[in-house]
């Protein structure tokens, strides 16, 4: 039998193909049988023992402990090695509850009083301290109660002998409603062929998890679990964002096309890594990667990226629910310049704020708006200064730079500069080394700041453009707001002239300008941004070789003929028309036509 | 028996690093720890317990030290009070 025109295990050619739409979180396409994962609810009754039991009881008790703190041992050694410091920081706060005296000798002592079953006594006990942390108004304290939930579902399934359910036989895409992190992580150890989460953004843990081990995943399905039952045949299509269930045979051979094309395109791309970014007239683009891990960098060198163009560091706020130490930071950027030596890491500052910070604080009306970025670190001196000094002690690798976030006026950059000036001298009088000649940039995603580029450039060393914030400002459209998706247009001429207008203006000024947001990993736009004078594009490392391969067979004349054509447009149709056009026909290799007539990347987040 | 009244200095107030440090060190005497916050007390030797207590900045707690090695508890952790444990 013809293995391309088989259909694989669980496909159902009587039912009729559904597809369901979310957000694409990481790239690749998986084709395979579901597996519905669901958070198995553990059920408590109340039992009053007999005398024997009781004894029994208290071993059992003591046994569910001992197991519970084994998994939780287990998983933080896992996130530990496979992933950072900070993953395995989580699973040890709570380790440390569950080791906590109150805790064990309250529940010893009231099984013998009250003759009650264990899991019951359990559940009580955390409800009575979930009850005791709800009276706070404080997110950080709030925020615990996770914890608390986490630890008492863990000893309640080691109680009632239940397996960790976060683990597969066989190759299966997981589906869920919701994810974990201690649940990602577990799963990362099976054979996971893919993600579909019902809830999530890019941004939440297993988006972030799921592209740094590279497994296809769609958050925001918002109805996978209602439609899907273990074992059904899907397709998840991480790069577009869809999911397929039940597809047909004509779908599933067009996605088994595509993955042999991708892999076909991947592996004559191989031979790229060690080739220099330059067109074919010699100029010269640095393309490195934006990452989250330190355990990324192995997969960004094999990619060819030639340094780290945005680190962000919001990940070790978010993973712990607090601001990490100084020395804790310290390590974390330390090992991330020393994994990249002599290559570039560009760390950007804390941007938390928007989505990312203290969801039950009180709501902000216009978040995207508000307190965020650059913003709220002002306002945290103290955390500021101490994220600061981490990044200048890391600095004597010498291979750091450093850039602010969301910068809207002249004033924010100056005190940020200062602040910056400060931890100096206070490293200088304690005799500590750091580069003093370390490159200082900021981000350019406030219309504000380009319209004040000239201003800017002659107090900074560079320039990174963050696209997916400024095309939001610049065109007044959240991305998230179903409503006007349509209206995020990354061709839009104003912000093709507003990346010109910062470019022209950071080389008028002798520094330098480059693209850190996703514009910069569409391959799409590759020839633009290098017609726009782009100095370095830094993107998702999957997607490094694609934009390297059509750099390289794209002269710099060429691209700036095609720019100059393209900003000469006035709709975003015309643009983007333009620009599908000409890359589908220019590099037929890399891209593919679609059903409402648009074009689409082979390679990356669509 | 020692009593002692302490403040919480740190910006971001008794949360889970905090915490962690002032129990383990509890945990190396063998006097008993308690504190108290707004008539509340709490066994200074539970994580969950210190952490139930939600002390942010600025609030006052009562620190009760009773055993053989309380007068070395009492200094040891008054000083990780004072110093605010370590934190801005």
């Amino acid at each position: 039998m013809n293995p391309d025109t088989a259909l694989p295990a669980g496909a159902a050619p009587g039912k009729h193909e559904i597809v369901l739409r979310g957000m694409p979180a990481s790239g690749g396409i998986a084709i395979g049988p579901a597996f519905v994962y669901e958070r198995e609810e553990v059920y408590v009754t109340e039992r009053t023992l007999s005398e024997e039991e009781t004894g029994l009881e208290l071993d059992l008790l003591r046994d569910a402990f001992t197991r519970a703190r084994r998994e939780l041992l287990k998983i933080a050694e896992y996130a530990r090695t496979q992933l950072s410091e900070e993953a395995a920081e989580i699973f040890e706060s709570q380790l440390m509850m569950l080791k906590d005296p109150v805790l064990v000798r309250s529940l010893e002592t009231r099984i013998q009083q009250e003759r009650k079953n264990a899991d019951f006594l359990i559940h009580h006990e955390i409800e009575k301290y979930k009850a005791l942390l709800g009276a706070t108004d404080d997110p950080l304290f709030r925020e615990r109660m996770t914890d608390l939930d986490e630890i008492a579902q863990r000893l309640l399934r080691s109680l009632q002998k239940k397996r960790l359910r976060a683990t597969v036989e066989g190759r299966h895409i997981i589906v869920a409603a919701s994810l974990t992190p201690a649940d990602s992580i577990l799963f990362s150890r099976s054979d996971v062929l893919g993600y579909a989460i019902d809830t999530g953004g890019i941004t939440s843990h297993t988006a972030i998890l799921a592209r740094s081990l590279k497994i296809p995943s769609v958050v925001a399905i918002h109805e996978a679990t209602r439609h899907i039952s273990t074992g059904d045949l899907l397709i998840l299509d991480g790069q577009r964002g869809l999911l397929f269930i039940y597809p047909t045979a004509e779908r599933i051979a067009e996605y088994r096309q595509k993955i042999h094309r991708i892999e076909e395109l991947e592996e004559s791309l191989k031979g790229l890594v060690d080739l220099p970014c330059v067109t074919p007239d010699g100029h010269a683009v640095e393309i490195s990667a934006n990452a989250e891990f330190v355990n990324e960098c192995d997969y960004i060198l094999a990619q060819g990226g030639n340094g780290i163009g945005l680190y962000r560091t919001e990940h070790l706020y978010i993973l712990e629910g607090e601001f990490p130490s100084e020395q804790e930071q310290f390590v974390a950027y330390s090992s991330i310049a020393q994994s990249m030596y002599p290559r570039p890491v560009i760390i950007r500052t804390f941007d938390i704020g928007g989505d990312k910070f203290l969801q039950d604080r009180q709501a902000e009306e216009n978040p995207s708006l508000g307190w965020r970025g650059i913003r709220v670190m002002l306002d945290m001196p103290d955390i500021f200064k101490q994220q600061l000094r981490a990044i200048l002690r890391a600095s004597t690798t010498r291979n750091i730079k450093l850039m602010f976030p969301m910068i809207s006026g002249l004033v924010e950059l100056r005190v940020a500069r200062k602040h910056l000036n400060d931890a100096r001298a206070e490293l200088r009088e304690q005799g500590v080394p750091f580069d003093e000649h370390m490159q200082v940039g900021m981000m350019i995603e406030v219309p504000s700041s380009v319209m004040l580029a000239d201003i800017f450039a002659k107090e900074v060393d560079f320039f990174s453009i963050g696209t997916n914030d400024l095309i939001q400002y610049l065109l007044a459209v959240d991305r998230n707001n179903d409503l006007i998706t349509d209206l995020y247009q990354e061709f839009h001429p104003s912000v093709l002239r507003a990346i010109r207008h910062v470019v022209n203006t950071a080389h008028e000024a002798g520094i330098w300008a480059g693209v850190c947001g996703e514009m910069a990993g569409n391959p799409m736009s590759s020839v633009l941004l290098l017609g726009l004078g782009l100095d370095e594009l830094s993107m998702v490392p999957s997607v490094i070789p694609t934009v390297k391969e059509i750099i390289r067979s794209t002269s710099f004349e060429e691209a700036r003929r095609f720019t100059d054509t393209v900003l000469a447009m006035a709709t975003a149709t015309e643009t983007k028309t333009c620009v599908a056009e000409y890359m589908r026909v220019r590099y037929p290799d890399f891209f593919t036509p679609v059903q409402n007539g648009d074009t689409c990347p082979i390679l990356g987040l669509g | 028996m020692i009593e002692r009244e302490v403040m919480i200095k740190n910006k971001a107030g008794l949360h889970t690093r905090p915490a962690a440090a002032l129990v383990k060190i509890a945990s190396r005497y063998q006097s008993d720890f308690f504190i108290e916050k707004d008539g509340f007390e709490i066994n200074g030797k539970s994580i969950i317990g210190v952490m139930t207590l939600a002390a942010e900045r600025g609030s006052t707690l009562r620190l009760i030290f009773e055993g053989p090695d309380e007068n070395d508890a009492a200094i040891d952790i008054c000083k990780l009070f004072d110093e605010g444990f370590g934190e801005p």
